[in-house]
């Protein structure tokens, strides 16, 4: 290792394998269960609570294995780890659901195998490294893919995969597989289109949507939505997220800057079609209900390049729940920031004297002005939480 | 060596005493199926669920949303009622979805998956006695096997009807819906086909003959359990939809005995009227609401018969009620009103569209004394109508119980019928008329002297763009319009008679927008079977989702 000693300063090599379970469904999801309801004065009747109990229910268990490296380069200037992990999750807690004619709609099952696998990267070094002048930077990357490796036979029998919404479940498919309606632009008099397969039709003429199509034509769309296919829209998972930060000092001026970013990914934006569509009741029930400033630019006769379907009220085919909405999650945040300034040391008794001013929350960019896809792990995103508060503090720190 | 040893009794003593697991039961209002099945009189406790569970309990949604038309088997007679012409759900009110043939009738919506849980959880609870009875159940577990085949019977006849494209007499091999049997496994369930109308009824008859041979010697202690006389009820109803006239007249009359019919006084008494089981020998099978039920207790009680159908209290900022206070009425159709000639009994059930021409502020002294006629609280009448922005048409038929005027959670512990012996009676006319008139005739005759004494047959004769009915038929359907208005079989019969619906003519009450005539019965009638069946069901081959006609039909003259 002689060789290397200008330049490599440390390295070290990781290795790690284990096992977790997680047992976190309901209680007594593994017998069937009644609640009391009053049928007399003397006599409570048992009711079925509509979950089979599934006595074959055990624990899930993921295999984690972790490869790392990390290493501190050209006298620590520049530090870094690099991780590579594998979970295997097998017996996956399930809610595994069965046609309702029985009486329920599911119950908790072991239902297959998952894998995830993905690398983490973090980096950190200073450019510029005087007595006066220093130049920190750092910055972390993480990127998961996942995939379901086996499901239960039963669950897939009857179309190849499952659909639990809003995601479609196949075995060699990602785990967040988004399916829905897909938008095939506006006809001549300005109503939504949507795509549907022919093949998907059934006997009987009912299209069903508990698989996906394939084909996606022009000559195949229609403007009701109950006659469209639902397809799939890709992982909505993002590609990688992590954060980045950098101080610089300059003699007695300090400034930090911290920062979080996903690129990719997408989230479904229902905030934004439940204020995109005119009232779908005919007798003027529902109205009063706010709008978003972009319908003005829906179609009309004037405007017929525009994408979002004519304003029209009692349709109800217009703004379904389609990909117009899936939008990119990505985003940028600007988390916080310090700015000081240190007083050079002139008073004896003052070790240290620094005034700071400090921020949180910043700034947020995202695909749309009021879209926060931080905020929900199944990607829908509803106004119903509120982005964290822009906060701006200012401080003396007097250190004797 | 006694280190080895000391090393090996550690280890082995972490290993071998091991888990005894210990079982926790649910200490909770839940219990487990081992708690219930070793409860004292717990046989009894699974069938009293049959009839006791039926009503007054949120079947689909659960306390915590408390749908105002989740409520058990009585709302679905709304739901039902609304899709034809003699009910109108104003103001967008919570049936609104099955009169205007809304988007949530399509597979993928809660509204249409509504019906299927509610009747395949009655079906479960069934399946569950009958599990606990065996093939030949002994002498204490033989009156609940019968329960269990009678109210397993009346889910498949109200689901085959309500999901057949046609009704038996019409096409035999129409799909109705999946059957379990009660020794059904899951895997099976995967792949269960609708079964045509030929064998459902067939199936549905199996099960009521086991039920009437079981039931043979049972006395009910009160009305909420089906008896042998509620047997020959639903075989009644069950011929009569396949019109096998010689049965359907025999057991009519079957049911009819130990019962009498209403008189007028007691159909329209402001008191007793239709909310109480008992006050007259005429209802056969009740269900209802009581004080403790949590439609009643949650929601301030808005989840419920009451709140859509019994007014007479206070309306106004703190009243209660979709019809009462909040303006969501179901009223009758100004045509059938109209229809009913004023010696007739009924048409006080229903108030006045006169009053609609009246000034609802200038005129309200006026109104107030009009309405005397129909309530002995005409102010509260009057706060209703204001809430509605009309009076013509509010039903007056469904009385709060013993009178109060007061308390909406205590008005609303009614009881009401699911089968009464004036239905009875009108099968045996039909059937019998269908096979000689002149009996028919006079056996309807009969009954409409009862509410109208002046009664003429023939006067009622309207085909609804279905001109091959027989007179007679098109007669005593019309008795059961106004006999039967908000009791569940409105829908039934029109597609029973294959007939369209007409809600555009001159003086119409039908809410704009959803003003259509049709030749035959609607397509929203015929209910899609929802997604959480057919995507784990591969047999489902699926209704078409009904597409809302775009406008008003052009008027039709009567």
């Amino acid at each position: 290792m002689d060789n290397t000693k200008n330049w490599l300063d440390y390295l070290k090599l990781k290795f790690s394998i284990g096992q977790q379970g997680n047992d976190n469904t309901s209680n007594y999801a593994y017998t069937d269960m009644y609640t009391l309801q009053i049928a007399s004065p003397t006599q409570m009747s048992p009711v079925f609570n509509k979950g089979f109990g599934n006595p074959d229910l055990t624990w899930e268990t993921t295999t984690n294995l972790n490869v790392g490296l990390e290493f501190g380069l050209f006298n620590n200037r520049l530090n870094g780890s690099i991780d590579f992990y594998n979970k295997n999750t097998s017996n996956l807690l399930f809610w595994l659901s069965v046609p309702e004619s029985t009486g329920a709609r599911g119950y908790y099952g072991n239902m297959g195998t998952i894998r995830n696998t993905g690398v983490e990267l973090t980096l950190s070094g200073s450019p510029i490294k005087t007595k006066d002048y220093e130049w920190y930077l750092s910055a972390n990357l993480s990127h998961n893919k996942s995939k379901i490796v086996s499901l239960p036979y039963e669950k897939t029998k009857v179309n190849g995969g499952f659909y639990e919404s809003p995601y479609w479940y196949t075995e060699g498919g990602d785990m967040m597989n988004y399916m829905t309606l897909a938008f095939a632009g506006l006809n001549d008099k300005g109503e939504s289109l949507y795509y549907y397969d022919p093949a998907l039709i059934e006997e009987g003429g009912q299209m069903t949507t508990s698989r996906p199509g394939t084909l996606k034509s022009k000559e195949y769309v229609t403007t009701n939505a109950g006659e469209a296919s639902r397809y799939l829209a890709g992982s909505v998972l993002p590609t990688v997220y992590g954060g980045f930060s950098t101080t610089v000092r300059v003699k007695w001026f300090d400034i930090t800057a911290t920062f979080d970013y996903q690129i990719g990914g997408k989230v479904y934006d229902s905030r934004y079609s439940s204020l995109m569509g005119p009232t779908t009741s005919l007798d003027g029930t529902g109205a009063g209900s706010n709008f978003h400033k972009d319908y003005i630019k829906s179609w009309s006769p004037d405007n017929t390049s525009s994408n979002i379907p004519r304003w029209q009220v009692g349709d109800t085919n217009g703004n379904q729940a389609c990909d117009r909405y899936l939008t990119n999650a990505g985003y940028l945040n600007f988390q916080s920031f310090t700015i000081g300034f240190t007083f050079p040391k002139f008073w004896k008794e003052i070790e240290k004297l620094r005034i700071y001013c400090a921020g949180e929350n910043l700034c947020f960019w995202s695909a749309r002005k009021g879209l926060d896809p931080r905020y929900s792990f199944s990607g829908n995103t509803s106004v119903g939480t509120y982005s964290p508060m822009r906060t701006v503090s200012g401080g003396v720190e007097v250190t004797f | 060596m006694k280190k080895l040893i000391l090393y090996i009794t550690g280890i082995s003593a972490l290993i071998l005493p091991t888990s005894c697991i210990q079982e926790f039961e649910p200490q909770g209002g839940s219990v487990s199926s081992d708690q219930a099945a070793n409860a004292p009189g717990s046989y009894d406790n699974f069938v009293s669920s049959l009839t006791s569970a039926i009503s007054g309990k949120f079947t689909f949604s659960g306390s915590n949303y408390q749908q105002p038309n989740d409520f058990g088997y009585t709302g679905f007679y709304l739901i039902r009622d609304v899709m034809g012409q003699d009910m109108v759900a104003v103001n967008n009110n919570w049936f609104s979805t099955w009169y205007q043939c809304g988007v949530g009738l399509a597979p993928i919506y809660l509204n249409c998956q509504q019906p299927w849980t509610y009747y395949y959880s009655e079906i479960y609870a069934c399946n569950t006695v009958l599990k606990l009875a065996g093939e030949n159940p002994d002498e204490n577990k033989i009156t609940g096997a019968g329960i269990a085949h009678c109210m397993r019977a009346m889910c498949y006849l109200e689901l085959a009807q309500m999901y057949a494209p046609k009704p038996y007499a019409a096409d035999k091999s129409a799909l109705t819906v999946p059957i379990i049997p009660e020794n059904l496994n899951l895997s099976e369930a995967t792949e269960n086909p609708r079964v045509s109308n030929e064998e459902m009824y067939k199936y549905i008859l199996d099960n009521l003959d086991m039920a009437e041979e079981q039931l043979k010697d049972y006395v009910r202690p009160d009305k909420t359990t089906p008896d042998v006389s509620v047997v020959y009820g639903y075989k009644a109803r069950t011929y009569l939809l396949m019109e096998d006239w010689v049965n359907a007249e025999k057991y009519a009359k079957l049911a009819q005995e130990g019962y009498s019919i209403m008189t007028a006084e007691q159909y329209t008494d402001r008191v007793n009227g239709f909310n109480n089981a008992n006050y007259t020998n005429s209802w056969m099978l009740t269900c209802g609401f009581k004080s403790d039920d949590p439609c009643i207790t949650y929601n301030d009680g808005d989840s419920s018969w009451g709140t859509w159908m019994i007014c007479e209290f206070p309306s106004g900022s703190d009243g209660l009620g979709y019809l009462n206070s909040y303006g969501g009425a179901n009223l009758i159709d100004r045509h059938l009103y109209e229809t009913i000639p004023a010696t007739d009994a009924r048409k006080k059930c229903y108030i006045d569209f006169a009053l609609d021409e009246l000034d609802p502020v200038e005129d309200k002294e006026e109104i107030i004394e009009a309405l005397k006629a129909y309530s002995d609280v005409p102010e509260n009448v009057y706060g209703t109508g204001l809430c509605q922005d009309q009076f013509g048409g509010i039903p007056m038929k469904f009385r709060s119980a013993n009178g109060n005027h007061t308390t909406n959670q205590v008005g609303y512990c009614v009881d009401l019928p699911m089968m009464r012996v004036e239905e009875m009676i009108l099968i045996e006319a039909e059937a019998a008329g269908m096979q000689n008139e002149s009996k028919g005739i006079q056996i309807l005759t009969d009954f409409a002297k009862t509410r109208d004494p002046e009664y003429v047959y023939g006067s009622h004769n309207e085909a609804y763009n279905n001109f091959s009915t027989p007179a007679l038929r098109n007669e005593i359907w019309w008795q059961r319009r106004v006999e039967f208005w908000g009791e569940g079989l409105a829908t039934f019969d029109i597609k029973r008679l294959q007939k369209g619906i007409i809600r555009s003519y001159p003086g119409t009450n039908h809410v704009a927008g959803y003003r259509w005539n049709t030749d035959q019965p609607a397509d929203w009638m015929t209910l899609c079977i929802i997604q959480t069946e057919s995507n784990y069901n591969g047999g489902i081959i699926n209704n078409p989702t009904p597409i809302a006609p775009t406008g008003d039909s052009p008027e039709h003259t009567w």
